[in-house]
C-alpha cells in the first residue's frame, strides 16, 4: 500500500509515528490503570481522573489526524483520507444507530460503546485498502 | 476532465515518477490525474502548465 495515509509523504510518515507512539501510550497508561484500580482503594476525583486517562492517548489520535490533514501538501492524498474519513464517520454513525435502537427496543447492547473506535478505524483503514485496490493498475507505470 | 499530461510527458521521455518529483507530488497523484481519476486544483494545474510552457486550455480539455 503505497500510499497508505500518505505513506511517501512526510506528512504521513509524522501522522504514523505520532499514532504508534500514542498507541504504545495508550496501552501503558490502560494496564497501570487497571492495575492501580485493583491493587488500590481509589475514590473520588482521582478515580475518574484514571478512569479517563487511557481515552487522552485515544483522542490524541484523531488531533493528529487533522494534523495530517493539515500537513499533507499533496492534495491527491489528502482527498483521498477525506473520503477514508467520511467512510468512517458514516460507519461510526450506523454503528451507534443500530445499537442503539438494539438497546431501546430490543433491551440490550449489542456492543460496548468504546468499541465504535475501533469501529471507525477499522472502516477508515478498509475504505483507504478500497481506494487503494481501486486504483492498482490503473495507468500505473 | 481530459488532459495531454501523458502524452506531453511522453514527448519528454520522463517516468511518471520523474513529473511527480518535477511537481512535488506523489506519483499517484500524477497516475490519478493522467487517468482522468482526479482533477488537480487550480494551483497544480497552473504548476502543470508552467512546467510544460504550455496554456492550461492545451493540457486540460474541458469536455463541455
Amino acid at each position: 500500500m503505497s500510499w497508505w495515509m500518505g505513506c511517501n509523504s512526510a506528512a504521513g510518515k509524522r501522522y504514523r509515528r505520532r499514532a504508534f507512539v500514542s498507541m504504545l501510550l495508550y496501552l501503558v497508561i490502560l494496564f497501570s490503570c487497571l492495575k492501580l484500580v485493583k491493587a488500590f482503594p481509589i475514590h473520588g476525583w482521582v478515580l475518574y481522573a484514571l478512569a479517563m486517562l487511557p481515552a487522552v492517548p485515544v483522542l490524541a489520535v484523531l488531533v493528529f489526524l487533522a494534523r495530517y490533514l493539515r500537513e499533507e501538501t499533496d492534495e491527491y492524498l489528502r482527498m483521498l483520507t477525506v473520503r477514508s474519513l467520511l467512510v468512517a464517520a458514516g460507519a461510526l454513525l450506523a454503528t451507534i444507530v443500530v445499537n442503539d435502537f438494539l438497546r431501546v427496543i430490543a433491551h440490550g447492547s449489542a456492543i460496548a460503546p468504546f468499541l465504535c473506535f475501533i469501529v471507525f478505524f477499522m472502516s477508515f483503514g478498509i475504505a483507504q485498502t478500497v481506494q487503494e485496490m481501486a486504483s492498482r493498475g490503473a495507468g500505473d507505470e | 476532465m481530459n488532459n495531454r499530461l501523458r502524452a506531453l510527458r511522453a514527448e519528454l521521455g520522463w517516468s511518471q515518477q520523474v513529473l511527480a518529483e518535477k511537481l512535488e507530488v506523489s506519483r499517484q497523484s500524477v497516475n490519478a490525474i493522467e487517468t482522468g481519476r482526479y482533477d488537480p486544483s487550480l494551483p497544480l494545474a497552473f504548476k502543470i502548465a508552467r512546467l510544460f510552457g504550455k496554456p492550461i486550455e492545451k493540457i486540460f480539455i474541458d469536455n463541455d
